[in-house]
């Protein structure tokens, strides 16, 4: 009897995780695993690293890295820059304040497939805003093709998509802000510091351990972002706008070529998990 | 003084209307009666409702929307019970494995769904769920449930331990307390996991424009992004689409800010 109530006690955690873990197993690591021994066959025969060594000589798969490359840093330059703005603004209070935050943080509830549409709409050459105003104020003599064209494709989606996602990283600092302990800025202010000493030497180390570790989830989670990418440019003009994800996407559903997305997959994910590797150390080291 | 304080409002409101102002050109687009003017007015000359009407009265609409609220109850409802109960023990129990779960939850944020779309594709038609709800269900599941297992955890180790020891010594079993005292607890955790998992699966692209064929099965989304480049749908009848697809989650973002914010702000930081 005994043993019977110690084996159910001893059970119990894993009775209660096992529906996350079934659940996470199924669609994550399985799929993973499968993906990486897909890397290994072409059609049904094995070819070992085939794939790879293909993949190597793929001239378009290192413009679609390059390509990625760039995408990432200007969404993580950009997300931060208009983050770390709009939270210093989100962060003046008065009346009806949290209102007027809300608004600026709207972005956040718009899904994307609607952002991709309603900017598609902003872009649109005959009718868009866009383009209206820019030649307004002088920016431009004639509209531009802004989704259309090789040199403008990636930047207009970028724009797009960080006007979708900034206010994550807008709340997020805001909170960070918050937390910063007023007694510091008080006795800044009775040193005479400026208001932009006080947010050098006091607001920004004293937020420094979030933005880390949301610098390093802004460039992970760059790598999910496909949606709105996809709708607007397709990864075109050609493969002007085409990062990693979405030539994988279109390999598998396309050109139904699994085995060779998976392989492009593969390097991805080894990326990725290098990327976090590191981060982690240089934290470790920093908490040292 | 008063002056610098009047600059600010005034800064920080035109500052919050440029930033809103791609969801004021949706709205005026939808309502305004001719949209192809050059140059265009940023408030419409004549409106119309007729746009709008068309949206909601359009059959295909309404059942991608109701497609949506399918897999969205469904969704959420596994999540909470599946997150809250593995959240729990993560946060509360020490077991074998444990950190390994945890690091299992953690890395599944780091993996961008378009690299495991195909193999769950093929793992789906092998069991016979494409083109059906429960395909979405499934991987919408899993893909909120790393958010979620987080912000429940951090919820529950907030609880005081003492809580727990007078339930044990009062004979409460272990699912018991789980269930009677440890749920109640965290009630506002439960709210804001419901909302955000409903808003991730509300934007779910991916796995419902890959997973599901048939038009008439297809979410908001997949329906939505079906148009574009569809010439025959003028810009204004898109907006209007667009606006009824995207009001949804625009009211519950004003109504339930707090619940948001909390949430968005616990996941990220802890």
């Amino acid at each position: 009897m005994k043993g019977i109530k110690n084996l159910k006690r001893t059970s119990f955690p894993y009775l209660m995780v096992l529906p996350l873990v079934t659940s996470l197993t199924i669609v994550f690591l399985y799929p993973l695993i499968y993906a990486v021994s897909l890397s290994l066959f072409r059609e049904d025969t094995f070819i070992g690293l085939g794939n790879y060594i293909q993949l190597i000589l793929d001239s378009r798969f290192w413009w679609n890295m390059f390509i990625t490359l760039i995408y990432v840093t200007l969404y993580f330059i950009g997300v931060f820059v208009v983050g770390m703005f709009t939270a210093l603004v989100a962060n003046i209070h008065f009346r009806f304040s949290g209102i007027v935050n809300m608004i600026m943080t709207i972005p956040y509830a718009i899904p994307d497939v609607a952002a991709a549409l309603i900017w598609m709409w902003i872009f649109d050459y005959h009718y868009g805003i866009f383009n209206h105003v820019l030649i307004k104020i002088g920016l431009i003599d004639t509209p531009l093709l802004w989704l259309q064209s090789p040199s403008l494709a990636l930047i207009s989606v970028l724009i797009a998509t960080i006007w979708r996602l900034f206010p994550l990283h807008t709340l997020i600092i805001l909170a960070a802000i918050r937390a910063v302990p007023d007694e510091q800025y008080e006795a800044a202010s009775i040193d005479g510091a400026t208001s932009f000493q006080a947010f050098w030497y006091i607001t920004l180390p004293g937020i420094r351990k979030i933005l880390s570790i949301l610098s390093v989830i802004t460039v992970v989670w760059s790598f999910k972002r496909f949606t709105m990418l996809y709708l607007m440019t397709g990864g075109g003009p050609s493969s002007a706008s085409e990062i990693v994800v979405i030539r994988i996407y279109r390999v598998a559903f396309e050109y139904f070529n699994i085995n060779y997305a998976s392989t492009m997959g593969t390097i991805v994910l080894l990326v990725l998990l290098g990327i976090t590797t590191f981060y982690f150390k240089i934290t470790k080291e920093e908490v040292e | 003084m008063y002056r610098q304080k009047y600059m600010q409002i005034l800064f920080k409101v035109i500052i919050s209307c440029l930033v809103a102002f791609p969801v004021y050109w949706m709205l005026v687009s939808a309502i305004n009666k001719n949209i192809f003017t050059y140059p265009p007015y940023l408030f419409p000359r004549e409106t119309t409702w007729a746009y709008i009407q068309d949206s909601i009265h359009n059959e295909q609409i309404l059942q991608w929307l109701k497609n949506t609220f399918l897999v969205t109850a469904g969704t959420v409802t596994l999540n909470l019970l599946f997150g809250s109960m593995g959240a729990y023990v993560l946060g509360k129990y020490r077991f074998k494995g444990n950190a390994l779960i945890l690091l299992l939850v953690l890395s599944t944020q780091m993996i961008p769904t378009a690299l495991i779309v195909a193999p769950i594709y093929l793992l789906l038609s092998k069991v016979g769920l494409i083109d059906t709800l429960w395909a979405l269900i499934i991987s919408d599941v899993a893909l909120t449930l790393p958010l979620s297992t987080w912000i429940f955890k951090s919820f529950f180790e907030m609880l005081p331990k003492e809580i727990f020891e007078a339930a044990k010594i009062d004979g409460c079993s272990e699912f018991g307390i789980f269930m009677h005292i440890a749920i109640p607890l965290i009630k506002p955790a439960l709210a804001t996991v419901a909302i955000l998992t409903a808003f991730d699966v509300w934007n779910e692209f991916l796995f419902a424009y890959t997973f599901i064929l048939d038009s008439a099965k297809w979410t908001i989304s997949t329906g939505l992004s079906s148009y574009m480049g569809q010439y025959l749908m003028s810009w204004s009848g898109i907006m209007a689409n667009t606006l009824v697809f995207a009001a949804i989650p625009m009211t519950i973002y004003f109504l339930l800010h707090r619940y948001i914010v909390g949430g968005i702000t616990k996941g990220a930081i802890k």
